[in-house]
Parts: C-alpha cells; sequence; structure tokens
C-alpha cells in the first residue's frame, strides 16, 4: 500500500514536471518568428583572359636610309603581332596599344621627331591603316582602373564586345623609318620601340 | 472496514489536492507568460491587454541568379532591372493589443559558396509610396559575430532590423495595426572582386521575429 502511493506520488511529480515544461516552452513559443527563405540568390563569376602574342619576326634595319611615308609604308621589314581576348558571359574590355622607347640611356639614340611609326590592322582579311604615320609623342591614357606608363605613345584603342561567350582575335602590323629631311647625324644612332597592350572592363 | 473506508478517503483528498495544486501551477505558468509581455503606458486608464502578434515572410519574385558575372561598381549594381537580377519579398506583422515587435531580415549563406565575403556587395531597398528606396547601402557580406537578441543565428548578416508599435491612439480605439513591408534585395560581384575560376556565392534570406 504504502509503495502504491510512493509511486503514484512519483508519477504525479513527474507529470506536473512534463506540463509544467510544455506549457512554459508553448508560452514561449507563442513570441518568436522564423520565415525561412527558401528562393536561393546566386551569383557565379565566368572567365575574362586576355593574350597578347608577338610573331618572331621583329623590326632590326641596319643602315637604315631616310624613306618617304609611301615608301615606309609598304617596307617589308614589319613586326606583327595579336591582341586576343576570350570572355566568358556578357561583357566590353577596351584596350590600348601603346609603344614605349627604351633606348632612354643610349647617347646614340635617335631623337623622337627622326622616325616614322606607322599601324595597320587585319580587317577583312587585309591590313588596314589605323594609325596614320607619326612620329613618336607620349600621351595620357584614356583607361581609368589600369596603370599605363606615362612616357608611352598610345598608338591605337578598340574595344572587344561579347554578348555572351566570345573570342576575339585582332591582327596587328607595325612599320618604323627614318622620315626623310628630318634629321641629319654623323654616326651610327639606334631607335628601340616596345610595344604594351592594357585593358580594362569597358565603362561604357 | 472502517479503516479502509477511511484510508480510501484520505487517498481521493490527495489526488484532488494535487489536481487542484497542478491547475493552479498552470493557471499561474501562463498568466505570468502573458504578463511578461505586457505593458500599461500613462494615459491609459488601468487596463490590462493580452496581445497578439502575426508575422508572415512571403518570397514574390524567384531568387537572384547571375551567371558569368563581372566586377560591377555599386552604381551599376544599385540600378540592375534585368531578369532573376533582384529579389523581391515581404514582410507583414499584425498587432493586436499593446505589443511592440521587432524583426530583422537575414542574409543566411551557403557554406559551399567560394567568392570571398569581401568581393560581394548587398543592397536593399523598400517601397514607400510606391518607389523603392535605399534602406541598407551597398555593402560588403558582413557575419554577425553572435546570434542576436532577436535570433539572427551567429555567421549571417543582418540587412536592416525594424520595430513596430502600435501608437496611443490605436491602442485606444483597439484596432489591429497591420504593416506590409515590400523590400528588394539586389547582389552583384564588387568592381574590384577578381574574375575566373567559376566560383559562386549563394545567400538565402530569413527573417526572425521576437515581441517586446
Amino acid at each position: 500500500m504504502q509503495n502504491t502511493d510512493s509511486r503514484n506520488i512519483l508519477l504525479s511529480i513527474i507529470g506536473i514536471a512534463i506540463l509544467f515544461v510544455a506549457v512554459i516552452g508553448i508560452s514561449y513559443a507563442i513570441f518568436m518568428f522564423t520565415g525561412k527563405g527558401m528562393k536561393k540568390n546566386t551569383i557565379s563569376t565566368g572567365n575574362i583572359s586576355m593574350t597578347y602574342t608577338e610573331s618572331d619576326n621583329v623590326i632590326a634595319i641596319d643602315n637604315a636610309v631616310p624613306m618617304s611615308d609611301s615608301a615606309g609604308k609598304l617596307q617589308k621589314e614589319y613586326f606583327d603581332f595579336t591582341v586576343s581576348a576570350n570572355i566568358n558571359g556578357k561583357a566590353a574590355i577596351d584596350y590600348e596599344i601603346r609603344a614605349r622607347r627604351t633606348d632612354y640611356k643610349n647617347n646614340n639614340r635617335l631623337p623622337n621627331n627622326c622616325v616614322n611609326i606607322y599601324l595597320e590592322k587585319e580587317m577583312a582579311g587585309k591590313y588596314k591603316s589605323v594609325l596614320e604615320p607619326k612620329t613618336f609623342i607620349p600621351k595620357d591614357t584614356d583607361l581609368e582602373n589600369t596603370y599605363v606608363n606615362k612616357d608611352s605613345m598610345l598608338l591605337y584603342k578598340s574595344t572587344v564586345n561579347s554578348e555572351k561567350n566570345a573570342t576575339i582575335t585582332d591582327k596587328y602590323r607595325l612599320r618604323i623609318w627614318i622620315k626623310e629631311n628630318a634629321c641629319s647625324y654623323d654616326r651610327v644612332m639606334t631607335y628601340k620601340l616596345k610595344v604594351d597592350v592594357y585593358s580594362e572592363l569597358s565603362k561604357k | 472496514m472502517k479503516e479502509t473506508e477511511q484510508l480510501d478517503k484520505n487517498y481521493s483528498k490527495k489526488i484532488f489536492i494535487s489536481l487542484l495544486l497542478v491547475t493552479l501551477l498552470v493557471v499561474v505558468v501562463i498568466s505570468f507568460s502573458f504578463a511578461a509581455f505586457i505593458k500599461t503606458e500613462g494615459g491609459i486608464s488601468n487596463t490590462i491587454h493580452s496581445g497578439e502578434i502575426t508575422m508572415n515572410y512571403l518570397e514574390k519574385t524567384n531568387g537572384i541568379s547571375i551567371e558569368n558575372a563581372l566586377p560591377t561598381s555599386d552604381e551599376k549594381g544599385m540600378v540592375q532591372l534585368g531578369e532573376n537580377e533582384y529579389f523581391d519579398f515581404i514582410v507583414n506583422t499584425k498587432l493586436v493589443g499593446n505589443m511592440k515587435a521587432i524583426y530583422e531580415i537575414a542574409a543566411i549563406k551557403d557554406e559551399a559558396s567560394t567568392i570571398p565575403d569581401n568581393e560581394i556587395r548587398l543592397y536593399l531597398e523598400q517601397e514607400k509610396s510606391g518607389t523603392y528606396t535605399k534602406v541598407m547601402k551597398p555593402n560588403n557580406f558582413i557575419p554577425s559575430p553572435k546570434e542576436t537578441k532577436i535570433g539572427t543565428p551567429k555567421g549571417a548578416m543582418v540587412l536592416k532590423r525594424v520595430v513596430r508599435k502600435r501608437g496611443k491612439k490605436e491602442i485606444k480605439k483597439e484596432k489591429v495595426t497591420k504593416t506590409i513591408d515590400n523590400y528588394r534585395l539586389r547582389m552583384w560581384l564588387g568592381e574590384d572582386a577578381s574574375v575566373g575560376g567559376n566560383k559562386t556565392y549563394t545567400v538565402k534570406i530569413n527573417v526572425y521575429g521576437k515581441t517586446e
């Protein structure tokens, strides 16, 4: 009899405790809210690569003589290079082809005004002029977010566009020659030029 | 026999008292729980109202989905309106009685995301008088260092915290206060982000609410 009573009391205490916890739990649950989102918001990156490729031929004119612009544009000594863009996604890339002198420390360097620079771009299988004969003149860049050597000369700028995915290849041909009646010199002089390509996402 | 009867009587009395105590305990606990959320304000007569609050979170549009994303300035990102370039959702609240509710809009990042937090930009607008206006300026994903009092978990980012409270006039008139808050989320790749490697970044929006 006593055992039964004790068991009943114990069961009652357990029942009350369970009820207490349940009531407290329910009471608190009423005053908190969680709205869980089901929709995912996702960004995935694509791919952009720019490549500048130089051909094996370089301009190396020994004992160069002054020549006219019409002759200079046709001379068989030239330098070919390619600018390629591989874009996954919709994008526009601005790029600039620039040239810089690499012989500033050379005492026998030809002055800038003695040499013409001429650039062509391949269009529909033929090379056409994009920079008429011009002497070296440093010019600032239009690119805003890319460091560009300020002592370089802008030869040509262009934009490549991709709507979804695109591989674009632009071919260029560079010629240089000593201008007619521009300079006189009494010793061996040199003229060294290097081509660089800079690019960034277009702001347009 | 008499003894048995007496024992039975005592036992019944014990059961009755136990039941009475349990009932009293339940009533006290429930009353205490409600009483903890009641305030009396000056100007209102000595009346206590029990309150009721309802919250609802509704996702209006599909989630943002931008593939082959490129670095984008904040100026462009804040106005992108193309398909799947923004995400609209609604938070509804209904207050009855003298209740104050607080909710937090939180961005929960998918752990599988591979784009760094500091290369992602998040921007939140709210509709006011038919026009969406900024309520959170463009920001990188900034995880909360600990769980907030409202319930936003550690590691999530609180985009906005809103307090909904009934005015004195509304309480006097015993009206129900319903509020519909329309939000618009935008997300883009930051201007200085590096592109390439097929990386991803995913967030979901949760809303956590609590009364005070």
